[in-house]
């Protein structure tokens, strides 16, 4: 019998999978080096960065929803000097496509964290965290605003020759449009979706379960929204798309191909079980061979509608 | 590579009043595991629309047959799906995690627990015993209801403290600590293991306290466990499940 094609690629990225780890939900790498073998996923995106070394939210940071959770972590991290220095060299033992999640509270700050990290070669693309709904009050992003999102993008490309890959918020209205203007500023792909807003509260104290009020909904629970997102972004432009919302089987991974993924990314899963993406990227391969396909590059986009 | 494990529930323990044990059955663990470590456990079906494993502590550990328990207090709906989990059943398993108690000391050890607290020093107290090591286990609960492992006990140095006096001394634990100079564990509600290091701040002793915050990953991933931890003149926001569950009391910010 022939070997499955897992191979894939976001516009000049070559990955030996659709397989990514999602920024947030694997720390920055050495976390999980007891649990799996980087050699075997097609990529992993670090923790958000800031310029800054940042504290975080304080706690409870994080509640679990039906089939979800909520997050506030408040992007807590060491900042860029000590993510150069520290987690880069990690990165040089692996052979994975790597991306750095750049954060930003100004336009400025998402420029100097690129900037600073431009030059570093284990670094094949910076995805541009532009949807982070957690740190500033009510969860006001950068991607709720088509426009914000050109300038942040355009800014980024004047300097950057690295990959540029705009994650956005599924908190808006319009997405397409949200999306069009990342691909008018030069983005060379779009990754979606980040988290949904949310809260939850004890009815018992009437104080919400998370400190911060509001959280980022993830998991099994927004996979729907996210799927439809990702279709619709899909049908509007012409980059390569990266899929992600609550993956948690082989399955899953297929529909959101099938949707016009070329890569997805699988985040809350990682937390529930570390070992989760190899035993999708398993149950992957089994699952093409039952379904007769060979590549998996053939499925990107061949959702069938209206027929 | 290491990661969860399924393991066959080998016996059950039914204490009432919503306390119970399982026994899990695995070499490796049974051998490594220190009291302070604790285990992420995974719901085992979706019913409760739980997606989150648990965490818990080592409660015993049976050398002899590779077995160890796990002590659970029914709080919610994952404690509540474990609660109806029989002997044949499996669990899914990841640990240990997290870091130990430090029982190198000269001092006497004191060891503090309040209700479902009292997990960790269950296995410490034989361990101590066996190392010959003095100590004193002060355990407390609301009623005679909270108050288990009578029997086990029984062979090692325990005071039993009851807020109605329904079981051993009637009041709070902190009401029998002894005054000295002693290494002190303490594990339980937050607010008890706040008044445990409050005694003894001043004195010559130190006091080490099991952190419970809730947590989601247990692997570090996700800096969902996150609290406030003095280190040098700074607070910064500490991993329970990576730096922990074991914190020296004075580095705790005890604000919350
Ligand atoms: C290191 C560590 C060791 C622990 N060891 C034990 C043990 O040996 N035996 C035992 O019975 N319990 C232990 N706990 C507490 C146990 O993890 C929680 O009781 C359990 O997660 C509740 O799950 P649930 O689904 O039943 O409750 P849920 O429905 O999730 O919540 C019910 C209530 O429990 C609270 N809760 C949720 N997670 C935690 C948590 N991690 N810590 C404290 N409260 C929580 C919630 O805020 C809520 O009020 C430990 C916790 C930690 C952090
Ligand atoms: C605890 C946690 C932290 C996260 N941190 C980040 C982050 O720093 N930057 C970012 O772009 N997305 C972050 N995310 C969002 C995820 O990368 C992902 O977009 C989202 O969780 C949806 O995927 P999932 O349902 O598979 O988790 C975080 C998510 C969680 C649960
Ligand atoms: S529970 Fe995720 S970092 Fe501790």
């Amino acid at each position: 019998m022939s070997e499955i094609d897992l191979t894939t690629k976001i516009g000049n990225l070559a990955l030996k999978n659709p397989i990514i780890l999602a920024s947030g939900t694997a720390g920055y790498g050495y976390e999980l080096e007891k649990y799996i073998n980087f050699n075997e996923i097609g990529g992993f995106v670090s923790k958000g960065i800031y310029f800054d070394p940042r504290k975080g939210n304080d706690s409870p940071r994080i509640y679990e929803t039906p089939c979800g959770m909520l997050n506030a972590i408040g992007l807590q991290g060491i900042g860029v000097k000590r993510f150069r220095d520290e987690i880069i060299p990690f990165w040089e033992k692996y052979d994975t496509v790597f991306g750095v999640n750049v954060a930003g509270e100004t336009e400025d700050e998402y420029v100097k964290v690129v900037e600073y990290l431009e030059r570093e070669k284990r670094v094949d693309f910076f995805e541009i965290n532009l949807s982070c709904p957690n740190v500033h009050e009510g969860g006001k992003s950068p991607s709720w605003d088509s426009q914000k999102t050109f300038s942040i993008i355009k800014e980024i490309k004047k300097i950057s020759k690295k990959h540029i890959m705009a994650k956005l918020s599924p908190n808006v209205t319009y997405i397409e449009e949200i999306a069009k203007a990342a691909e008018e500023a030069g983005a060379d792909s779009i990754s979606l979706v980040n988290t949904f807003v949310g809260m939850a509260v004890d009815i018992k104290t009437k104080k919400p379960q998370i400190k911060n009020v509001f959280g980022g909904v993830s998991g099994p629970a927004i996979k729907p929204m996210a799927l439809a997102l990702v279709f619709k972004v899909f049908k509007s432009v012409k980059i390569p798309i990266v899929g992600m919302g609550g993956i948690s089987s082989a399955g899953d991974i297929l529909e959101f191909i099938i949707s016009g993924a070329s890569a997805i990314e699988i985040g809350t899963a990682t937390i529930v079980d570390p070992r989760a993406s190899l035993k999708m990227l398993k149950q992957l391969k089994d699952l093409m061979r039952a379904l007769n396909h060979k590549n998996i590059k053939d499925l990107i986009g061949s959702i069938i509608t209206g027929g | 590579m290491n990661g969860y494990k399924s393991l066959k529930i080998v016996d059950k323990k039914e204490w009432g009043d919503n306390y119970f044990s399982l026994f899990l059955k695995d070499k490796e663990i049974s051998e490594i595991v220190f009291p302070g470590n604790f285990f992420m456990v995974k719901i085992p079906y979706f019913e409760s629309g739980a997606i989150l494993p648990r965490p818990f502590s080592i409660a015993r550990v049976f050398k002899e047959e590779n077995v160890f328990e796990l002590f659970f207090q029914v709080v919610g709906k994952g404690t509540e799906v474990f609660s109806k989990l029989k002997e044949g059943d499996y669990l899914e398993i990841l640990g240990p995690l997290g870091n130990k108690f430090p029982i190198k000391t000269e001092k006497k050890i004191i060891m503090v627990a309040g209700g479902r607290g009292i997990s960790p020093f269950l296995y410490l107290s034989e361990i101590l015993k066996r190392e010959k090591k003095d100590f004193l286990l002060i355990y407390g609960g609301k009623s005679e209801k909270d108050i288990k492992f009578r029997h086990y006990l029984s062979s090692y140095n325990t005071l039993f403290i009851t807020e109605d006096g329904s079981y051993g001394e009637k009041g709070l634990v902190t009401d029998f600590l002894p005054k000295g100079a002693f290494t002190v564990f303490s594990c339980g509600p937050e607010i008890m293991m706040e008044k445990v290091y409050e005694f003894y701040k001043k004195t010559n002793s130190e006091v080490f306290v099991s952190l419970e915050e809730r947590m989601a990953c247990g692997t570090g991933v996700c800096y969902g466990c996150a609290k406030k931890i003095r280190r040098g003149d700074k607070i910064e926001m500490v991993r329970v499940c990576q730096e922990g569950p074991v914190f020296n009391a004075k580095e705790v910010v005890w604000d919350e």
